[in-house]
């Protein structure tokens, strides 16, 4: 982002690692200099002055609390281990009144997030915000007026997703004009910018498909989004095969035209007399007529069983063509292909695949056909006992997939038996699991033991059955989902989505997107995807890829905390802790606790639950909160929780092995492979050692004998003095290349021969001169000299650079004068537009000295 | 987190400023004047960078360029002589939000304000400082400034100027704690927008020369320049100035200059027969006075009105028994 290189910004306050790129910002970043954001970077005085920014949190001032610190410990830890405490007699909010600390910033009604989403326009999928963004950057406007559009766009937005929240569908084009009336209605105070403005978003609501639908966050619209995939993959699928049935049912009607119209009927007497009309009534006896013309009758004429095979064939191909005509009828075909029951899922799938079977026997009978092939003796028996057994691979892809819906609160004891059977079976039946009793089952628990709920944990299970695409997200990732979500429906075998909607027992205040999100940040609800189509290793078909922070057990944030008048970043991390704290049914289970009862045994959950954190037994876990003001709070966590969270933990550590990250084999192997290795390096050094040892030794008694031996032979012999004389010898300097000289010849040459270019091409540039006055408007200083002698004549562009706005405006003269006093000379007056000018031959002559 | 990125927040309702809202009144420069150039680029840098106008200072002394602060609409202060930069430190130190800028000319710069500009580049605060150098006192009538050439005739000095003029730039670059030091022209408004916005850009004191036309008293100063590019130097580098290939063609006197080299800058500053325009040194890593000496407390409205009530409390009367 070019904010964060603008000076004095560094301290933005970003919470959140994950350097996400925005692109309405990147496409806007020239304008947003003045966003909320930065304006929360400015720490001066008069900032704070005038208000906290939203996206820093505080903590309350220190006070000494009433009770003693030795009390605070014990009641914390009493209600850590039992869930009762003390009544608190500060005034801390209640646990329903706050929200987690790493949430907190996200709750802004100007977040830009994927919904509300557009199905079936261009693409099958598009976030409303990516549309918009599409919107601002590719359009007919310019400089400030594509500024002013960019801003009027982003309120276009607000205000289709104001509209947008009271229904949970609507028709996207109506929606965006009636935004549109909205929001220029609210403009009219300037209404000469709203004539362009006006047209192109005119123009934007044209361009969008009729059919195209805009869809808020909400439960039923995840079985939308998997209906507007599936329509896509199988529509595009099934493209590849119309051209043919085309090709083929023309041929087809023709052949069948042919043989009906040499058929006996034809030259029926009725038949002929029909086609001779009123005139030869009397005159023709259409008996003899037909006799005689039935005599010179072709002899090949259709037989009966090929003219009834044609036609059922073209009967087949035609109500495919029909379906596949447009996509509102593939539409309304696919819309019949959806269950709620196991049982009319098995039954539409068995409909669906005798239709398909009898497709494809209809293309091959007619593909003979066309070519007087078909040889009844031999073809009859074979298309008799035509089956799935006989299509091709590409041909099997074409089976229209059933969709199987349920909501995991509602599904029936029989019918969760009968799910495991179908998913294990090799039919395409996509099942869509909407997950709405997350960590909210009630089947089985007490207040001491908690289950995360059948359907939180179906997912994973389905893994086991090896031959399913399993794809379980939160409804909140669709977008960022939509290869996986287009790679589950083209997949041969059954699907299972598991999605998470947020919708459960909503928290007022927070958006059931965020809540979804945070299912799979807190691992309640690991985002995972497993497609046998890309192998059959757990490398290859396993990906927690798009979970977020997914190398880490529980993904961090950092958020800014103002301390009285200190500003701090600080690092937090989001568990399934944080998670809970928006389900009512476990908020006995948290206890939170103003700033002056804080003490130093209280441990961050997080680590808390880490097998290696050394814990006291009087350690207090907590999570980090905050309330709506913005205040941070710590919240002491029951041990059932903390339980809870271990699962939790444990479950994701267990996926995290599966896709490849910190694999405990890997890790035990690779422990082991080293203590092999460094004792083999150990070994090889203690050998490397002995050996040097030795040698060493060997060279100190080789020396010393050589030294002795040199002694012995006396200290001025020749070889001595030799040795010293050589060290004075003088250094003969080199001579310099003699190559140089020819370079820097032949240098000038070329440089001569640029030079010679470069006039040609001022020479092309003269001749190039124009008749119409211009203004070089680039090298123009704004001095104003030009508008002075006539402001009609020129005018400023936006950059506040003069051009020829209108040459009729003025005379030459004032064009010429204007040329004389530019002190930068890059007025170039041309040739006179009214020749009846007085004194024009003295004026053309000074222009030429600035044309 | 959570699928979305906290950047993604963005305040629709903000404003998009164009040039004619940072336009204040009209300027009452003579024709052909040089400062209506690097008004316009001022102008323009406001709006490409889109700073709202009420975070926006400029500051100046006394002078013809002096009059910038009436042309912007943005808030302004018209000083005393010499005492343009004073003023923008003290806005600066209190209001580090603000973005500063300072427009001065060559006599309020260089003579009465010299030792406010000395010690002003070494407190290195982050502000845009525009010298405006035409050689001369134009608003007082013609007489001669300490960057007239050695000769020139003026009121003040009829028998012509004695003395060789000041180099401001080769100056700047000798006082500790320089971090940038540009020269522009003003009749090539594409670099001189381009070096506006580097300074812009640059968190420090950034010192930019202009060379400025005054159609009235000093008319034929620059026209060696202007009639010959071959007399420009165009120091550009990829951390400095850039410029266009079409500008290329017509100044073909370019080279390449890493603006941290401080040797090569001093080189180009001292250039005697040819005139360079460019960036000569940047150097970000000058701590800037305003941090250094930030406070530790926050100044409230609150605590404001205690330390003045305090003080009144002196004052009042208090009660006789």
């Amino acid at each position: 982002m070019k904010n964060e290189e603008k000076k004095g910004r560094e301290n933005a306050a970003v919470s959140g690692s994950e350097a996400e790129s925005s692109d309405l910002l990147a496409a806007l970043d020239q304008f947003s200099q003045n966003s909320a954001i930065t304006n929360a970077a400015d720490d001066s005085g008069e900032m704070q002055e005038k208000g906290e920014s939203p996206y820093v949190l505080k903590i309350e001032d220190a006070q000494t609390s009433t009770a003693s610190s030795e009390e605070i410990k014990y009641n914390h830890l009493k209600f850590h281990l039992t869930g009762q405490a003390e009544k608190e007699t500060s005034t801390v909010p209640s646990i329903d009144k706050m929200l987690p600390a790493l949430s907190y910033p996200f709750l802004n009604s100007n977040l830009r997030y994927d919904f509300p989403v557009i199905i079936k326009n261009t693409n099958w999928i598009n976030s409303l915000k990516d549309f918009i963004d599409l919107q601002a950057n590719e359009n007919s406007l310019t400089g400030d007026e594509k500024g002013h559009f960019q801003r009027t766009l982003l309120k276009l937005e607000k205000i289709i997703k104001e509209l947008i929240a009271k229904k949970s569908i609507a028709d996207f084009r109506e929606i965006w004009k009636n935004a549109a009336k909205i929001l220029l209605d609210s403009q009219n105070s300037k209404p000469q910018n709203n004539d362009n403005v006006k047209s192109v978003l005119n123009d934007i609501s044209e361009s969008i498909d009729p059919a195209s639908k805009i869809l808020s966050f909400a439960s039923e619209n995840a079985s939308q989004v998997i209906q507007a995939s599936r329509l896509h993959s199988w529509y595009k699928q099934m493209s590849k095969h119309v051209s043919e049935i085309e090709d083929l049912v023309l041929k087809l009607s023709h052949i069948k035209e042919a043989g009906l119209s040499s058929s006996s009927d034809q030259y029926s007497a009725e038949a002929l007399h029909e086609t001779m009309g009123k005139t030869g009534e009397e005159e023709v006896d259409f008996d003899s007529l037909s006799e005689i013309v039935g005599k010179s009758l072709k002899q090949d004429i259709l037989p009966e069983s090929r003219l009834k095979r044609i036609e059922s064939v073209l009967n087949t191909l035609n109500n495919w063509l029909k379906i596949l005509s447009s996509s509102e009828n593939s539409e309304k075909y696919l819309a019949k292909l959806e269950a709620d029951t196991v049982q009319k899922a098995l039954s539409l799938y068995k409909k669906e695949k005798d239709e398909l079977i009898n497709l494809f026997k209809a293309i091959r009978i007619a593909r003979l056909e066309k070519e007087h092939r078909y040889d009844e003796s031999k073809h009859d028996p074979f298309f008799a006992g035509f089956s799935a057994l006989y299509l091709a691979e590409d041909e099997w892809a074409c089976l229209p997939p059933v969709l199987l819906f349920f909501n995991a609160s509602k599904i029936k004891g029989g019918d969760k038996a009968d799910l495991i059977d179908i998913l294990s079976s090799n039919m395409p039946v996509k099942v869509v699991l909407i997950v709405d009793d997350l960590y909210n089952s009630s089947t089985v628990y007490d207040e001491s033991s908690y289950a995360p709920g059948w359907s939180a944990v179906l997912g994973k299970m389905v893994l086991s059955l090896n031959n399913c695409f399993v794809l379980q997200f939160p409804l909140s990732h669709a977008v960022q989902l939509q290869d996986e979500i287009s790679n589950g429906i083209l997949f041969h075998g059954p699907t299972l989505y598991s999605v998470y909607d947020g919708y459960t027992s909503v928290k007022t205040g927070i958006d059931p997107y965020l809540k979804s999100a945070s299912a799979s940040e807190s691992r309640a609800f690991p985002l995972f995807s497993f497609n046998p189509a890309n192998g059959q290793t757990w490398a290859d078909a396993f990906s927690l890829e798009k979970s977020s922070q997914n190398e880490a057990i529980w993904p961090s944030g950092k958020i800014l905390l103002k301390d009285g008048d200190k500003t701090n970043e600080q690092l937090l991390h989001f568990s399934l802790a944080d998670f809970l704290t928006g389900i009512d049914r476990y908020h006995a289970h948290f206890l939170p606790v103003g700033r002056s009862e804080w003490h130093d045994e209280m441990v961050n959950i997080t680590d808390y639950i880490d097998p290696d954190f050394k814990n006291s037994s009087t350690s207090v876990p907590y999570i980090a909160m905050a309330d709506e003001k913005g205040t941070l709070y710590r919240v002491v966590v029951s041990k059932t929780l903390c339980n809870l969270c271990l699962n939790a933990r444990n479950l994701w550590r267990n996926l995290q092995e599966l896709g490849g990250i910190n694999n405990s084999f890997v890790t035990k192997k690779v422990a082991e492979e080293q203590k092999i290795l460094t004792q083999k390096m150990e070994t090889e050094l203690e050998k490397i050692k002995t050996n040097h040892n030795a040698d060493m030794q060997r060279t100190i008694e080789d020396l010393t004998n050589e030294i002795i031996a040199n002694i012995a032979g006396g200290l001025l012999s020749d070889e001595m003095i030799s040795l010293t004389s050589a060290s004075s010898a003088p250094a003969i300097p080199k001579e310099k290349p003699s190559k140089k000289t020819e370079s820097t010849n032949s240098e000038p040459k070329a440089a001569e021969e640029k030079e010679k270019q470069a006039v040609a091409e001022e020479d092309d540039e003269e001749e190039m001169a124009f008749n119409d006055p211009y203004i070089d408007t680039p090298l123009c200083t704004s001095c104003n000299d030009c508008m002075n002698v006539n402001s009609q004549m020129f005018g400023y562009d936006e950059n506040r650079q003069a051009f020829v706005k209108d040459p009729k405006a003025g005379t030459f003269k004032e064009l010429v004068t204007a040329a004389e006093k530019c002190p930068v000379k890059i007025i170039h007056p041309g040739k006179p537009l009214n020749p009846n000018e007085p004194g024009l031959d003295e004026l053309v002559k000074i222009a030429e000295k600035y044309n | 987190m959570f699928g979305v990125s906290i950047n993604n927040i963005i305040d629709i309702d903000q404003k998009y400023y164009s040039m004619e809202d940072y336009q204040g009144d009209v300027p009452r420069w003579c024709p052909g004047c040089g400062d209506n150039g690097i008004l316009t680029a001022a102008q323009r840098l406001c709006r490409e960078e889109q700073l709202p106008p009420e975070k926006t200072v400029f500051v100046s002394g006394i002078g013809c360029s002096s009059r910038f602060p009436h042309y912007m609409n943005t808030y302004g202060f018209h000083g005393l002589h010499g005492r343009a930069l004073p003023i923008a430190e003290g806005v600066k130190i209190r209001r580090p939000d603000l973005h500063v800028f300072v427009n001065m000319g060559d006599g309020d710069c260089c003579s009465i304000g010299t030792a406010h500009w000395i010690h002003a580049i070494r407190f290195n605060m982050n502000m845009v400082v525009m010298m405006h150098d035409n050689g001369i006192y134009g608003l007082t009538k013609k007489q001669a400034s300490p960057t007239s050439p050695k000769g020139t005739k003026s009121n003040t000095s009829p028998k012509g100027s004695y003395l060789d003029a000041l180099n401001p730039t080769a100056t700047t670059l000798g006082v500790q704690n320089v971090s940038f030091v540009a020269q522009a022209v003003e009749w090539i408004p594409e670099l001189l927008y381009e070096i506006i916005r580097q300074a812009y850009k640059h968190k420090g004191f950034s010192f930019i020369r202009i060379m400025q036309r005054c159609p009235h008293y000093t008319p034929a100063m620059f026209d060696p320049l202007m009639s010959n590019p071959e007399n420009l130097v165009m120091v550009t580098h990829e951390n400095g100035m850039q410029m266009s290939d079409a500008l290329k063609k017509v100044y073909k006197n370019v080279v390449t200059h890493d603006p941290s080299d401080m040797s090569q800058a001093n080189y180009y500053a001292n250039m005697t027969d040819k005139m360079p325009v460019g960036i000569l040194y940047k150097n970000e890593n000058v701590p800037c006075y305003e941090e250094l000496r930030k406070p530790e407390r926050t100044v409230t409205a609150k605590l404001k009105q205690e330390a003045l009530e305090k003080e009144f409390d002196k004052f009042g009367i208090m009660p006789t028994e």
